[in-house]
C-alpha cells in the first residue's frame, strides 16, 4: 500500500468514525467504551494508528495526534461561542497571516505590502476592541455601578459583569497563541504583529480583568454583608413588634461569657500630673500664668459684712425648774431642822411623776455638783450592805443628808 | 503627638469603654492598624486582666475582660450586658426609621454621613416616620418630653453623639459621621440570630406538606 493510500485510509477511517472520536474527546477522559457495538470500530482505529491501548489498563485512549487535531479545530469553535468578535478577528488574522507569507515567498511584494497593512490594522482593531472592553468593565466596578443605589440591582449588576468578566478571561485563554507563533515565526513584521504588540494587549487584559474580578468579589461580599444586616435589623424589629418585651436570654449569667459581652466597664482613669515631667513644664507655666490676680466674681460681690463684735449682753438669770427646786429644799430643810434628812422620807415632796430611784439620783447628783464651800455644810451617807456573793457590789438602801 | 503619649491615650480610650475606629480617631486607629503597635497595646491590657478585639471586618477596636473571675467583674459585665440588651431595640427601631427615611436598602454604615435638615426635612414628609420617632422618644434609650419632631430628632441625635454612635461636625452641628461603634451593634445582632429563635416575617414560610400514604 503506498503512503496515499495509508493517508487516505486514515482520513476515511477519522471520518467513518468522527462521532465516537468527538464523543471519547468530549468526555475528558479520552477513553473509548469497549463495548460490542465499537469492537469492530476500535480494531479498525488501532490498527490505523489513531487511538491507542493503555499498557497499564488495557483501556483504548485517543493518541495524541487525534488529541491535538481536535484541540486545534474546537478551540476555534469554543472561542467563537464565548466571543464571536475575537473568534473571528483572529481566524481573519491567520487568515491574512498566511496569505502574506504565500504572496512574500512568491515575490509579489506588492501584494504582501498590502497584505501586511491589512494585517496590522486588524491587530490594532482587536487590541483596541479587547482594551476598550475590558478598560469600559473596569470604569464600570470603579464607578460603583453608577447613580444606582438600590442594593438588589447593584448586586444583579454585579453578578452580570463578573460573568461577562469570565467569559472574557476564558475567551482570551483560547487564543491559540502557538499557532500564530507559528505563522509569525520566519518573518520579522509578523512576529511584531503577533508575537510582541497582540500578546501585551492581552497580558494588560488579563491584569485589568484579573483585578476587575478582585474588586467584584470584594464588592459583592460587602453588598451581601450590607445587605443581612439590614435583614437583621428588620427581622428583630418585628420580633419586638410581635414578642413585646422580648429579651434575649441573659449572656453574662453563663459561666462562659462571650467575648462580645465582655466587654469593660468603663473605668475613669485619674492620676495627678507628673511634677519632674519636662515635658510639663509649658503646661505647668500656662497654668501659672492663666493664675488669676483679681478675687473671683463671688468674693468681689458687694455685701454688708456681719459684725462680730460683741455688744454688752444682758445677764439672764435662769428659773429653777420644779424638780431642781424641789431637790433643793430638801437641802434647806436639813440646814434649818440641823437633822439627818433621808431621801425616801423626802421623796414625799417630789414632783409627781418622778421616779423614785430618779429622785434618789438627784439628790447625790446636786450635793456632787454643789460648790466645796456649800458641800462642807453637808455630809452624804448610803445606809445598805455589799453582796454575799459579788462582794464588789454595795446595795444602798437609802440615801442620807445630814448637816456636817 | 509621641508614640508614647498616643500609647498612653489609646489605652485610656480603651479602659473607659470607648471603641476607636478611623471615623472617630483616625490617628489611634492608624496606630492601631500596626501589628506589632496593636500587640503591644494587647499585652499591656492583658496585664490588667483586659484585651484588644476588634469588630468584624477590623472596624472598630475596643477592651474586653480576658476572664471573668471575681464577683465585682461578673457584675460590671452584668451591667453592660443588660446596657447593651437595653438599648437594642431602640436602635434597631431608629435604623430602620432612618433607612425608610433616607429611602435606603442598607442600614446606617460606619463613615456614613447624617444630615439633619435632610432628615427633618423626611420626617416631615412622612406622617408615619415622625410617628415612629415620637414612639421612640417615649421611653428607653431615646427618652424625652419633647412634644416637636425637630426637638425629638436633636435629643435622638445628642444621645447617639453621647452613647458613642455617632460624631457631631463641629462645624456646622447639624452634621453627623457615624462611627465603628455600629459594627459592634451588627456584631451583636449577628450573635443573638445565631443564637436566639428569632421570628419574622421576611424569613420565607415552609408550607406543611401531606406526607403521600
Amino acid at each position: 500500500m503506498s503512503s496515499t493510500e495509508t493517508g487516505i485510509r486514515a482520513l476515511k477511517g477519522l471520518a467513518k468514525h468522527a462521532e465516537l472520536l468527538v464523543a471519547a474527546y468530549e468526555s475528558g477522559s479520552r477513553l473509548i467504551p469497549e463495548t460490542e457495538e465499537n469492537e469492530s470500530s476500535i480494531r479498525e482505529l488501532l490498527q490505523l494508528r489513531l487511538v491507542d491501548r493503555q499498557a497499564d489498563d488495557g483501556a483504548i485512549r485517543l493518541n495524541t495526534v487525534v488529541t491535538s487535531l481536535l484541540d486545534h479545530s474546537l478551540k476555534t469553535q469554543r472561542l467563537k461561542m464565548f466571543s464571536a468578535d475575537i473568534g473571528e478577528a483572529l481566524e481573519g488574522l491567520e487568515f491574512l497571516a498566511q496569505r502574506y507569507v504565500q504572496s512574500k515567498s512568491s515575490g509579489a511584494s506588492g501584494d504582501s505590502s498590502k497584505l501586511l497593512d491589512e494585517l496590522g490594522g486588524n491587530v490594532f482593531d482587536l487590541c483596541d476592541g479587547l482594551l476598550s472592553q475590558a478598560q469600559s468593565i473596569w470604569r464600570q466596578v470603579e464607578g460603583d455601578f453608577g447613580a444606582v443605589s438600590q442594593l438588589e440591582i447593584k448586586m444583579a449588576l454585579n453578578r452580570n459583569t463578573l460573568a461577562k468578566v469570565n467569559r472574557i478571561l476564558q475567551s482570551l485563554e483560547l487564543i491559540d497563541m502557538a499557532s500564530l507563533y507559528r505563522i509569525s515565526s520566519r518573518d520579522r513584521d509578523l512576529r511584531k504583529l503577533l508575537q510582541v504588540q497582540l500578546p501585551e494587549v492581552i497580558e494588560q487584559c488579563r491584569q485589568i480583568l484579573g483585578d476587575a474580578i478582585g474588586r467584584l468579589n470584594k464588592m459583592m461580599f460587602r453588598l451581601e454583608q450590607l445587605a443581612t444586616q439590614a435583614t437583621r435589623v428588620n427581622q428583630l424589629v418585628d420580633h419586638y413588634t410581635s414578642h413585646p418585651g422580648w429579651q434575649p436570654q441573659d449572656y453574662s449569667a453563663q459561666l462562659d461569657i462571650p467575648v462580645l459581652f465582655a466587654t469593660v466597664k468603663p473605668i475613669r482613669p485619674m492620676a495627678n500630673s507628673h511634677i519632674r515631667d519636662g515635658s510639663m513644664e509649658l503646661v505647668f507655666a500656662e497654668i501659672l500664668e492663666g493664675l488669676r490676680k483679681d478675687l473671683p466674681p463671688d468674693e468681689n460681690q458687694l455685701v454688708d459684712p456681719i459684725s462680730t463684735d460683741l455688744n454688752e449682753q444682758e445677764q439672764v438669770t435662769l428659773d429653777w425648774g420644779v424638780f431642781k427646786e424641789a431637790v433643793r429644799q430638801v437641802f434647806f430643810l436639813c440646814l434649818e431642822e440641823d437633822r439627818e434628812v433621808s431621801g425616801l422620807e423626802s421623796y414625799s415632796s417630789a414632783p409627781d411623776g418622778v421616779d423614785v430611784e430618779l429622785w434618789l439620783y438627784a439628790l447625790m447628783a446636786e450635793y456632787n455638783a454643789m460648790k466645796e464651800e456649800d458641800r462642807a455644810l453637808f455630809a452624804m451617807s448610803f445606809p445598805g450592805e455589799f453582796d454575799a456573793v459579788f462582794d464588789g457590789n454595795f446595795h444602798a438602801e437609802d440615801v442620807l443628808l445630814c448637816p456636817a | 503627638m509621641t508614640t508614647e503619649n498616643q500609647f498612653c491615650r489609646i489605652v485610656e480610650h480603651l479602659l473607659a469603654g470607648g471603641f476607636i475606629c478611623e471615623y472617630s480617631d483616625e490617628a489611634a486607629y492608624a496606630y492601631l492598624s500596626v501589628d506589632t503597635r496593636r500587640s503591644d497595646i494587647d499585652s499591656y491590657l492583658r496585664k490588667i486582666g483586659r484585651c484588644l478585639y476588634a469588630t468584624e471586618g477590623t472596624v472598630a477596636f475596643y477592651a474586653a475582660y480576658t476572664s471573668i473571675d471575681g464577683n465585682d467583674r461578673r457584675q460590671d459585665v452584668r451591667s453592660q450586658f443588660r446596657e447593651t440588651i437595653n438599648s437594642l431595640e431602640p436602635l434597631c427601631r431608629w435604623l430602620r426609621m432612618l433607612a425608610s427615611a433616607l429611602q435606603s436598602e442598607a442600614t446606617l454604615q460606619p463613615g456614613d454621613v447624617l444630615r439633619q435638615g435632610e432628615l427633618l426635612g423626611a420626617l416631615g414628609e412622612a406622617t408615619a416616620l415622625s410617628e415612629d420617632l415620637a414612639a421612640l422618644c417615649r421611653s428607653g434609650l431615646f427618652y424625652s418630653k419633647k412634644l416637636a419632631t425637630s426637638e425629638q430628632l436633636e435629643v435622638v441625635l445628642a444621645k447617639l453623639v453621647d452613647q458613642g454612635y455617632l460624631l457631631r461636625n463641629t462645624a456646622t452641628g447639624s452634621l453627623f459621621t457615624a462611627t465603628g461603634k455600629w459594627s459592634y451593634l451588627y456584631d451583636v445582632l449577628e450573635f443573638i440570630h445565631t443564637h436566639e429563635t428569632i421570628s419574622s416575617d421576611d424569613e420565607p414560610k415552609e408550607e406543611q406538606v401531606d406526607l403521600p400514604l
